[in-house]
């Protein structure tokens, strides 16, 4: 079934089940498919070594233009990415929907939940303090940090 | 900032940007970030 170039995201990303998190298959296969994409959200905080708390998905926000998204589009089918609908307490089920993630689909739906069989992903096309995406973060000097992945940054002294 | 996670070599947000969409989010899990982020840059400070 393909979709939605319109799926209605109602679930809240904090109220979802645990789901296991294999971030290395992730940005693997987002790599393999050359996705231009910056990491913020939890992961990133853990990568800074800022807070304690676990992290159950990776959030990502990619580059916007259509070539990226026909590669990120892929790397999604690749994964077996399902879009998250709805997640009621209530009989314990995650409604998702399939998608072809053409570019459309992440046009119209600037803030996208997924499933993968490596874990959730959340793809943010337009991050709220950061309106115009990738180009308007920033990269910033390196400060070091570990948690409780297995991070290890490149720029950072271990 | 970059990071390596198994092979991959990452592109991560800087603190501000983190700062500033958790700031617009508004949810009680980023405010808690937000006041871990906070605590931190007092500790910096003061150590």
């Amino acid at each position: 079934m393909s979709p939605p170039s319109q799926a209605r995201v109602t679930a809240d990303p904090d109220e979802l089940p645990p789901f296991p998190l294999d971030p290395e298959r992730l940005v693997e296969v987002l790599a393999r498919h050359a996705v231009d994409y910056i990491l913020v959200g939890g992961s990133a905080l853990i990568v800074h070594g800022i807070g304690s708390r676990e992290t159950y998905d990776l959030d990502i926000v990619p580059s916007a233009v259509d070539d990226n998204l026909e590669r990120l589009g892929g790397a999604l089918r690749e994964l077996g990415a399902k879009v998250v609908t709805h997640w009621s307490a209530d009989d314990d089920e995650l409604h998702v929907d399939e998608s072809t993630f053409e570019p459309a689909v992440f046009r119209d739906n600037p803030f996208l939940h997924l499933v993968t069989p490596a874990g959730r992903l959340d793809v943010i096309l337009r991050p709220g303090g950061a309106d115009g995406g990738l180009t308007n973060l920033r990269p910033v000097r390196c400060v070091p940090g570990w948690g409780r992945l297995t991070w290890r940054s490149a720029a950072c002294p271990t | 900032m970059r990071a390596r996670l198994g092979k991959v070599d990452l592109a991560i947000s800087g603190v501000p940007d983190l700062i500033r969409m958790k700031q617009a989010s508004g949810r009680a899990k980023d405010r808690e970030d937000l006041r871990a982020m906070e605590a931190q840059r007092r500790d910096t400070v003061t150590s």
